[in-house]
């Protein structure tokens, strides 16, 4: 069982070396070439993901483990390399292989003679990785290279087209947030090395070993950062809609199916934790929440395609976020796969979408009944264009950030430069 | 006894030999010309007797090799440099001579010139005016050979400087004061050049708190740091003085210049180099940073949490490097400069695959730096 456990995320893994080694040694593999050692990679996933579920369902095991192997230890430093599926893991596993591999047959076609064709599969291959490492381990530390990778290829494929200026910045922004964000995760890892010794999951979850409260409560805390970042949930939901610019296939992947729910199943991950921290519940709650309605005001009033889905889909990552809070694990869950597998379509029909809009249209004989007439009933008309002008400001976010974190960031940094100047001047005269 | 070969001067010896081999086989030909051979070879031979003396004064005379070339007649006089080496080489003197004189406050003033020396070779902020003007001016592989040697981390090592005490301490706060003031200025800086010595001053840094925490795992990460920058800054400065050598545009860019369009693979290892530096996972600097982190929260919960925010500001900053050199415009309107070429890919390959096997097998890499990280906290933090 342990090599088809190790598959999983190896399968993808050995693709990508595999391709950028080909490359590296100064030959760009076709493209037919490429696509085939990305269907295989993605049929082996898919089989092993399934083997494993069998196995799992089967025999009526709650977990199935690779053995502990510690891959650094240095003092009291343990990295433990250990993968693991149960039943709140492998049906997200399970969908990662299928969709990596159905996007990547749609790819196929839609990137097809682009420049970038092997950049895209290059970075497709490395974020199935990384998200199977997310969703399959064990500990922290794993989970954490996992995360990161699947912010680098988030960041690569948001530049795809970085021939334009614009993409190369929303990439650069992303890679911020992402940053910030993760920083929340590498407390927590750092907190468990030093109070614990391990980051094993399960020691904080399973209850067996006491974890003080105010262990509980930093952790709950440092990892919700981690999950709403990643999430784009709170003052993180900026990010989101920049991360449009990539091909509508990494849209669908990350955005729609898979990267974005990460942050959700690292809540699913540690819920004992988040329950025994009722103060950090709540804050999921309520970060949810909020972010739920204010997506929902944004998405209505977004023009383009592609970021009204985004909006569309952090509205119910919020949601989840609150049934999280809530201690809903199993509905979440089951929210999570169903929306990722509904948001996933709804991006990759986006380049379609007005086509099917005037299908539609004209199979209702041209009379599509208006939507949304209730609110103009429910909300008076000041509160209306109050709510509008906040959706077209997206919320206030960007502004916020900008007011809060970059312009005095920037301010601080210009000061020192100034001192520099003057310091400078001071030794040449 | 003359020299030392003990695991510490190995190590550093080591680590700068690798930096050498990158800078020298990145440098572009007029660097390898006869004229430029002996400023070269001062700084190298410097470095090296500074690395393996047995006693500090022929570690101070290894700093005046290295410091010879800037006020020989005929060499390359850049002036930063010049006081850089030679001003570091008189207080590393005036340190040594008042700690020999023995009277305890003369001791006490002798220690203070010593880190001062060492905080302004290693171009700790904020004694990194030097680096930002020889930025401006000296030619770039012999600023990282000067830079990326970490001379004033092991100055502070060999010295015993590096022990307990207040003055510790003091150090500690200034790295780390110094790393997140060079990570901001690296998150606004538009010119690559500055953009890599305000990355460089934040990332030595983190070498010296890792060895100044005085735990397994912050020396352990101090080493494989150590490594790390020589390799990857050594990546990162050389591959800059190649495209500097292709083009003009790459001093004060003008938006994103795109030459990832032409040089895709010079890009592409740029950025494995880049990624290391940042510790991206798949990387050596991926461990290296985290037993960093471990060891800087050793020594107190705000150094980790100050690390970590200075981490945060300085991959942004080598990212946003990276996008302005290599990604932006399109193919027509970028300067048609070559492709890595044989020798170019000769000296980076290796190098970034040392840093991605080192990232795959962390455990050699720990196991390599084991005798070195015993020896410094056995014999030099001890002292």
């Amino acid at each position: 069982m342990t090599p088809l456990l190790l598959l999983i995320p190896a399968a993808p893994a050995v693709t990508f070396v595999g391709l950028l080694l080909w490359w590296l040694l100064g030959d760009t593999p076709s493209e037919r070439s490429i696509s085939r050692l990305s269907t295989l990679a993605a049929t082996v996933g898919v089989v092993a993901a399934a083997w494993v579920g069998w196995t799992l369902f089967q025999t009526g095991a709650a977990e199935l483990r690779t053995p502990e192997l510690d891959w650094v230890t240095v003092g009291r430093y343990h990295f433990e390399l250990e993968l693991l599926v149960d039943r709140v893991s492998w049906p997200l596993v399970m969908l990662t292989s299928i969709l990596v591999g159905l996007i990547g047959v749609f790819s196929v076609r839609y990137v097809h003679r682009e420049r970038g064709f092997f950049r895209f599969f290059l970075a497709l291959n490395l974020f199935a990785a990384g998200a199977q490492l997310v969703l399959t381990a064990a500990s922290f530390d794993l989970m954490c290279a996992g995360w990161e990778l699947v912010g680098l290829t988030s960041v690569l494929l948001v530049a795809f087209f970085h021939e334009r200026e614009q993409p190369v910045r929303n990439a650069l922004q992303v890679f911020a947030f992402y940053r910030a964000a993760d920083l929340g995760l590498l407390a927590a890892i750092l907190m468990l090395h030093r109070v614990f010794d391990t980051t094993v999951i399960a020691y904080v979850t399973s209850g067996d070993h006491a974890v003080p409260e105010r262990i509980t409560l930093s952790l709950a805390l440092l990892l919700l950062l981690a999950a709403a970042g990643k999430s784009a949930q709170g003052p993180f939901s900026a990010w989101l809609p920049r991360a449009m610019e990539g091909p509508t296939p990494s849209s669908a992947i990350f955005y729609g199916a898979i990267s974005v729910h990460l942050g959700a199943y690292v809540l699913l991950r540690i819920e004992p934790v988040l329950q025994a921290a009722p103060l950090a519940a709540w804050v999921t709650i309520l970060i949810g929440a909020g972010t739920a309605i204010v997506a929902t005001l944004v998405h209505r009033a977004t023009s383009d395609a592609k970021s009204s889905i985004a909006y569309s889909g952090m509205t119910q990552l919020g949601l989840i976020f609150v049934e999280v809070g809530a201690g809903w694990t199993t509905l979440a869950l089951a929210h999570i796969v169903g929306h990722a597998i509904v948001r996933a379509v709804q991006f990759l029909r986006a380049p379609s979408m007005l086509h099917d809009f005037h299908r539609v249209h004209a199979a209702a004989g041209g009379h599509l009944p208006e939507t949304g007439t209730h609110f103009d009933r429910m909300v008076p008309a000041w509160l209306q264009r109050r709510l509008y002008r906040a959706a077209l400001e997206r919320g206030y976010s960007d502004i916020l950030v900008d007011r809060m974190i970059v312009t005095p960031l920037t301010r601080l940094s210009r000061w020192f430069e100034a001192l520099e100047t003057r310091r400078r001047g001071r030794v040449n005269a | 006894m003359i020299w030392t070969i003990d695991p510490l001067a190995l190590t550093a010896t080591g680590a700068f030999a690798l930096l050498v081999a990158i800078t020298l086989g990145l440098s572009p030909a007029k660097h390898r010309r006869p004229g430029h051979a002996l400023t070269y070879g001062l700084v190298i031979a410097g470095t090296v007797v500074g690395y393996l003396a047995a006693s500090p004064w022929l570690l101070l005379a290894g700093w005046a090799i290295t410091a010879a070339p800037f006020f020989l007649p005929g060499s390359e006089r850049i002036p930063a440099l010049r006081t850089a080496t030679g001003l570091s080489a008189v207080l590393l003197a005036a340190g040594l001579a008042a700690r020999a004189i023995g009277s305890p406050a003369l001791d006490t003033a002798g220690m203070g010139l010593i880190v001062l020396a060492a905080l302004l070779r290693q171009g700790a902020v904020p004694f990194h005016t030097w680096a930002l003007r020889a930025g401006d001016t000296a030619p770039l592989p012999l600023l990282s050979l000067v830079l990326n040697a970490q001379a004033g981390a092991y100055l502070l090592l060999r010295t015993g400087l590096a022990g307990a005490g207040a003055g510790t301490t003091v150090i500690i706060a200034i790295a780390v004061a110094g790393a997140i003031v060079a990570a901001l200025r690296a998150l606004t800086s538009t010119q690559p050049r500055r953009t890599l010595i305000f990355v460089h001053v934040s990332q030595s840094a983190w070498v010296l708190s890792g060895i100044l925490s005085r735990t397994e795992e912050g020396v352990t990460g101090a080493i494989l740091h150590w490594w790390v920058l020589a390799l990857g800054m050594g990546v990162l400065f050389g591959v800059l003085a190649a495209l500097q050598q292709r083009t003009t545009e790459v001093e004060s860019p003008n938006g994103y210049l795109g030459f990832g369009f032409h040089a895709p693979r010079l890009a592409g290892l740029y950025g494995l180099a880049a990624l290391a530096v940042i510790g991206a996972p798949g990387t050596l600097g991926f461990i290296s940073t985290d037993l960093l982190f471990d060891g800087a929260l050793a020594s107190s919960p705000w150094l980790g949490a100050a690390l970590l925010a200075e981490a945060a500001m300085s991959a942004i900053a080598t990212a946003r490097l990276f996008a302005r050199i290599f990604l932006g415009r399109r193919g027509a309107d970028v300067p048609a400069i070559p492709e890595a070429h044989r020798r170019e890919r000769w000296v980076l390959t290796p190098a970034v695959v040392l840093l991605v096997v080192g990232g795959v097998a962390p455990q050699l890499a720990v196991d390599m730096g084991t005798r070195a990280v015993s020896h410094i906290l056995a014999s030099v933090l001890n002292q």
